[in-house]
């Protein structure tokens, strides 16, 4: 054999050797790729589980609220939903701002109704699961939030004495109250219920409240705070609706894997992994809903010119004073049943700048996002996290997560996988 | 060359997860307080102990002779020292049930993960504290 022969020999088995490698390194790609896919553990079954829609319990009582599970109630908090009659210059409803065709969001970076609003417009849908309502969670309650925007002068702007007024003037109304409540007070006596009254900024209807007595006001908080009770049992019907994501759930646990991946494609699996692990999503958006209800501090940036917002550290002692919250009178449980409200976080410096985890259903479809809607798309949220900033006030609980782009993009396509219309939404998604 | 970063991220995360839950189980839920003078062991209304759900808790507390104790003052704060915050609630000690037994009502973890919950007893003189760990 030539001494070219030889190293012709030897170069070809380098070669072989170079093809077999890059065989077999291709081939445990491919494998590995495709087990990271699709395969899942024990434990990350089990993680998969605990979010799927099947795992949301029933809806817990809501003791504040006698009429929170009235078919009636819902009925006609529906009514009153819809209801433009209900504001200071009857053109604003709860729909205005809390728009069904968009998942009971506005699409507004801050709600504008009268005025604009200091925050987003969260949705209202599965609400009726979380212990607190608002971003800051100021009220415990879903009645007890129904009834702030209605003296709010950027929402609905009017007064109490005015609404229950309303409820006892409109013949349709006042029959469908007293079928829940039991006869409602006669309000004609302008001497007794001045025409305009309310704890409100309005100088004049202020003074006017004041000016009543303290029966006569509660007979005015007993009608508003019904009113409240009426539109959160209209709520409770809110619920999430099956997402992709939940079909692709169920099928991984009847173990029906194959047919599991028609439904999500690899990237949304793979996004899907990624939220569950390094992403580290699940700390906070946990459970069924994809929150855990809780008050964090993302290091979110305030619009410029703003001050940065003090979240929920600014509102434990109006939640702890509120006429309308599970301790007052106007609340129908019993005081020792106030579990949230009697043990909730009050030491403020944890909660500087913390806001409630929002609900992920539906994300794609509710932008924009965060508290004042300061980010307009969820390939910036994701950025946001993956950065993790110092934040202005208070402590940032988010850490870099430094992942790339690709893998962004995965967690992105898993979002989209959330998208899914409400439950009875033609029943519960229009004016009756 | 990502993926096999990602498959021996994956494999020390697995290993770290299954010893740490070894490590917390293998206690068998008695935990010993600082200077030596208390046993205490716990037990959830709800079993497993639940995520975003207010729930009470039972303590039970003896001495080392195995005597439950019974006038001792008790604090309960938490949190998870990964995250560098505490819990989302303030439980407290609201009823003596007899037996050592004390009764712990507005427990709640928000997030899945290592929680510990440090129990600080004050009987008489003695001031001692308990960590109890647990994985959620």
């Amino acid at each position: 054999m030539t001494q070219k022969a030889i190293q012709f020999n030897r170069n070809s088995i380098g070669l072989l050797g170079l093809a077999f490698f890059v065989v077999i390194a291709g081939l445990f790609f491919w494998w590995s790729g495709e087990k990271q896919a699709s395969s899942w553990s024990a434990e990350e079954r089990a993680i998969l589980e605990s979010l799927w829609l099947g795992n949301l319990p029933p809806l817990p009582p809501d003791q504040t609220n006698g009429v929170a599970d009235s078919q009636a109630a819902a009925k006609l908090g529906q009514k009153i939903f819809f209801d433009t009659r209900f504001s200071a210059n009857g053109q604003i409803s709860c729909a205005s701002c809390h728009q069904p065709q968009q998942h009971f969001t506005d699409g507004l970076p801050k709600a504008f109704a009268i005025g604009q609003t200091r925050r987003h417009t969260p949705s209202i849908v599965g609400t009726a699961y979380s212990p607190w309502l608002y971003w800051d969670g100021r009220k415990d309650s879903q009645w007890s939030q129904a009834l702030a925007p209605l003296e709010d002068p950027n929402e609905h702007g009017g007064n109490r004495m005015h609404y229950a007024r309303l409820m006892s003037a409109d013949a349709e109304y006042r029959e469908a109250y007293e079928a829940l409540f039991g006869e409602i007070p006669d309000f004609s006596d302008l001497n007794r219920f001045p025409a305009d009254a309310g704890p409100v900024e309005n100088s004049a209807w202020n003074a006017a409240w004041q000016a009543m007595t303290e029966e006569n006001r509660h007979f005015v908080n007993q009608v508003f705070s019904n009113i409240g009770k009426v539109i959160a049992a209209y709520e409770r019907q809110l619920m999430p609706g099956e997402t992709r994501f939940d079909q692709y759930v169920e099928s991984i646990l009847n173990g029906a894997e194959e047919n599991s991946e028609a439904i999500l494609s690899d990237d949304e699996i793979r996004g899907l992994r990624l939220f569950i692990t390094e992403a580290r999503c699940l700390e906070c958006h946990n459970g069924p809903l994809f929150t855990n209800n809780e008050f964090h501090n993302t290091g979110l940036l305030p619009f410029p010119g703003e001050l940065p917002d003090q979240g929920r550290s600014r509102v434990i002692e109006q939640l702890q004073t509120d006429p309308f919250n599970c301790f007052g009178p106007y609340s129908d449980a019993m005081v020792e049943r106030c579990f949230e409200l009697r043990y909730m976080r009050t030491d403020r410096i944890e909660l500087i700048g913390a806001m409630r985890t929002p609900s992920l259903r539906n994300v794609s479809n509710t932008a924009p996002y965060m508290h004042k809607g300061q980010i307009t798309s969820l390939t910036e949220v994701l950025e946001h996290y993956n950065q993790a900033a110092l934040a202005l006030i208070g402590h940032n609980e988010a850490e870099p997560l430094g992942l790339s782009r690709s893998q962004l993009q995965q967690i992105e396509a898993f979002l989209n996988t959330l998208d899914a219309a409400f439950v009875d939404s033609e029943e519960w998604g229009q004016s009756p | 060359m990502l993926n096999f970063k990602h498959f021996f991220i994956q494999i020390i995360a697995g290993t770290t997860f299954l010893l740490a839950a070894l490590s917390v189980s293998a206690a068998e839920d008695v935990w010993q307080s600082s200077g030596g003078s208390f046993v205490v062991s716990y037990s959830s209304e709800i079993m497993p102990v639940p995520i975003n759900q207010i729930h009470q808790w039972v303590l039970h507390i003896e001495n080392t002779a195995g005597q439950p104790v019974e006038n001792a003052e008790l604090v309960i704060t938490g949190g998870m020292p990964e995250h560098d915050h505490g819990m989302p609630t303030s439980p407290v000690v609201t009823e003596y049930l007899g037996d050592g037994n004390f009764l712990v009502e507005g427990m709640r973890f928000h997030m899945m993960g290592y929680w510990e919950i440090i129990l600080e007893i004050t009987q008489g003189s003695l001031n001692e504290s308990v960590l109890i760990a647990l994985r959620i």
